[in-house]
């Protein structure tokens, strides 16, 4: 039973399907008994019952104990379809809001206020998830579906599909359209100079292998028929070498000079230990010629993002990791690859004062405390003098607003070169510390999932509310990246109009992501659905503002 | 058979054979006791301006030769378009077309031939392989004269 048809039993047996996602997943995709067990242990026998809750036309406070305990069979249509809004577009609409029409008038307004608000993760950013993701597993499987594709309708071997693959870069149409054009030059081209029949196990006597020059008389010996005897030990340490050396594709013959190139089948004969090193290979290079495809950068992930179509910029993976497909690092909208070039360059000129800029203290504005910054919020409240100020400005948090546009000093008399040096600065400290908050809050990413799993057993809120804390989250995360690189799209930026609606635009955003921050910060002991709800929301309109203004421009 | 095993006993087999039976104009043996260390000389070859001077060689077996080239270094200056002054060679079978079934005899001469005919289309040192190519003259003279300072 695959995966799937799992989740889809579960949800069959009367499970809400994130629930029987979180289990599956828990549980390894093991035997669903042990799913089932698992959802009891951890969301109680609630799984099913939180949707009695729901649907239970009572005010939610009342004696939720007792509806916990009393198994009803769920009325399946509305939390699924409430899931699927939740997991697909997180649009959270009125639908659900029949249940509580009992609930006192304060309450339904609550609930509707809430869920009048569209969340649509894909809107909010400024491109289309046009991308596959082909997870770390699946990417051999993938590649050798390429080739034995390629392979039967050449008619070649496997070994020469592959090279004529790795020729044409893994597109397999150009490959085509040319083979049939002709199929020789085409072949000689590719590297193809002599891929036939192998030998191995056998014995040759009276001669000596090439490279220990021990005997070839005891069925030790394997061979091309280009004859360049060697003993399979020998064998196996040179397969060895070469794979580690990075080449799986072209591993030539042992012999002088020789042309012969290693088919994949005599690897698979000779060294079995080292077929799956040879896979893994395969692999890479799959990914690394393919000019469609990209690893996917975050630490840890192993996936691969195939863009469906050349014109593609942006990939997401499935581990929530955002890919600039033209210079394979992090998406860095609103800023392009040659502004990222040139501030990576000017971060590494600037290193040493780059190096102090970034160092993790500051000191307390009002009692000079060196002040470490462990979370991602930058409002600031130092622990001795219980004073409020902003991380990134220094300034009081009271009354505090516009700290991202760099002020000239007039009537200065200090020289070119330091106030460029001091502009630099202004913008890589924000850069920074937008990069650090974004590390901090990547994390929450898993803390999130640690607080849906721990309110599960507070019957007060609502699973859709509970899972609400992983699009918060990532809205968040994009917020910051975006945050980010806007620094850096600001620093390139002209003086003018633009520029000051800009400014404008991300100050706003600014000033939203701080207070998303916060009350994620606090999520953990102190869950506000409602503040949480309209945080996200208002996060989500501006950053869609301030991509849609870089995008089609501010003054329109 | 592991890795320092093989290559032991390759390089004694190749020590064996160069010392029975050496390539013209070449000799080669280990350093005191270290197997992985040679010492090993080039005789100029006759009609090359390097004619006449002996050339010192220093190689370094890598542990998992032969499946890895050894490194040979000139201790010996010299004025070739492929050999730097710090005695590197450029020469493709110590590089990418290496195999495990080269030997260091042939190795030598390879060095040997590449001293007759150098390689100015792949050049180390570009200066030497234009002089080669414009003024082949000029470079042989030049040649001739290291090798009477430093190879005699």
């Amino acid at each position: 039973m695959d995966k799937d048809s799992k989740l889809a039993t579960l949800v069959e047996y009367g499970y809400d399907p994130v629930v029987a996602q979180v289990a599956l997943e828990q549980t390894s995709y093991g035997d669903l008994n042990v799913a089932i067990d698992y959802i009891y242990k951890n969301f109680g026998e609630g799984s099913l019952d939180k949707k009695e809750v729901i649907t239970e036309p009572t005010p939610l406070t009342s004696q939720p104990t007792q509806q916990l305990n009393t198994p009803t069979k769920p009325k399946r249509q509305i939390s699924t379809s409430s899931s699927k809004r939740l997991k697909s577009s997180i649009t959270v609409s009125a639908g659900s809001d029949d249940c509580y029409e009992d609930q006192e008038d304060s309450e339904e307004e609550y609930y509707q206020d809430v869920d009048d608000y569209e969340f649509d993760i894909a809107l909010v950013d400024a491109f289309p998830k046009a991308n596959t993701v082909i997870q770390s597993k699946d990417i051999i499987n993938t590649a050798l579906a390429e080739i034995n594709n390629i392979s039967s309708i050449t008619e070649t071997t496997p070994s020469a599909a592959t090279l004529l693959l790795c020729y044409f870069q893994w597109n397999p149409n150009k490959l085509l359209e040319r083979y049939y054009e002709d199929p020789e030059r085409v072949v000689s081209a590719a590297g193809i100079k002599k891929i036939d029949q192998f030998f191995t196990k056998t014995s040759v006597p009276g001669q000596m292998c090439s490279v220990c020059a021990d005997d070839l008389d005891s069925n030790n010996c394997s061979y091309l028929s280009c004859k360049h005897y060697s003993c399979d030990d020998c064998w196996n340490q040179y397969l060895l070498i070469k794979l580690l050396e990075g080449g799986a594709t072209s591993i030539p013959c042992m012999g002088v000079k020789c042309p012969s190139v290693i088919p994949d089948e005599f690897i698979h004969k000779v060294a079995p230990n080292l077929y799956n090193k040879y896979l893994e290979r395969l692999a890479q290079t799959y990914v690394d010629q393919n000019p469609n495809m990209r690893w996917c950068p975050a630490v840890g992930c192993g996936n691969a993002l195939k863009a469906d179509s050349q014109s593609e910029s942006t990939a997401q993976c499935s581990c929530g990791f955002k890919i600039c497909f033209r210079c394979k690092q992090e998406s860095h909208f609103p800023a392009d690859c040659e502004q990222m070039k040139n501030w990576k360059k000017k971060c590494e000129d600037d290193s040493e004062t780059a190096n102090w800029i970034s160092s993790n203290t500051q000191d307390c504005p009002k009692c000079q405390s060196a002040i470490e910054k462990n979370g991602g919020c930058n409002h600031m409240t130092c622990i001795k003098c219980k004073h409020e100020f902003c991380w990134i400005c220094l300034g009081n948090w009271i009354g505090h607003s516009n700290c991202n546009s760099y002020k000239k000093e007039e009537n200065s008399n200090k020289s070119e070169l330091k106030k460029n040096l001091e502009r630099y600065l202004f913008y890589f400290h924000r850069y920074n510390t937008h990069e650090q908050s974004k590390k901090f809050e990547t994390k929450l990413r898993q803390t999130a999932i640690e607080t849906i799993v721990s309110f599960q057993n507070k019957t007060d809120k609502r699973w859709i509310d509970i899972k609400f804390v992983e699009t918060s989250t990532e809205i968040l995360i994009q917020c910051r990246r975006t945050l980010k690189y806007t620094y850096v799209y600001g620093y390139y930026m002209g003086e003018g109009t633009e520029k000051n609606l800009f400014e404008y635009l991300q100050n706003d955003l600014e000033k939203t992501t701080e207070q998303l921050s916060f009350l994620l910060s606090q999520a953990n002991s102190d869950l506000k659905i409602f503040d949480l709800k309209e945080m996200t929301n208002l996060a989500s309109v501006k950053l869609k503002h301030l991509l849609e203004g870089v995008e089609e421009g501010f003054i329109n | 058979m592991n890795e320092g095993a093989r290559s032991t006993k390759r390089i004694q087999k190749e020590l064996a054979d160069i010392t029975t039976d050496p390539p013209a104009g070449c000799s080669a043996g280990p350093v005191g006791d270290n197997l992985y260390e040679w010492m090993s000389t080039i005789i100029g070859p006759d009609g090359s301006p390097y004619q006449g001077g002996v050339f010192f060689l220093h190689i370094l077996f890598p542990v998992d030769y032969p499946f890895k080239p050894p490194k040979i270094q000139f201790k010996t200056k010299i004025y070739h378009c492929n050999i730097n002054s710090n005695g590197d060679i450029c020469l493709d079978i110590l590089k990418n077309n290496w195999s495990p079934a080269l030997n260091i005899g042939k190795v030598l001469l390879s060095i040997s031939s590449l001293l007759t005919d150098p390689n100015p289309n792949d050049p180390l040192v570009s200066t030497i392989a234009e002089q080669l190519i414009n003024d082949k003259e000029a470079h042989d003279n030049k040649a001739r004269e290291f090798t009477m300072k430093f190879a005699k």
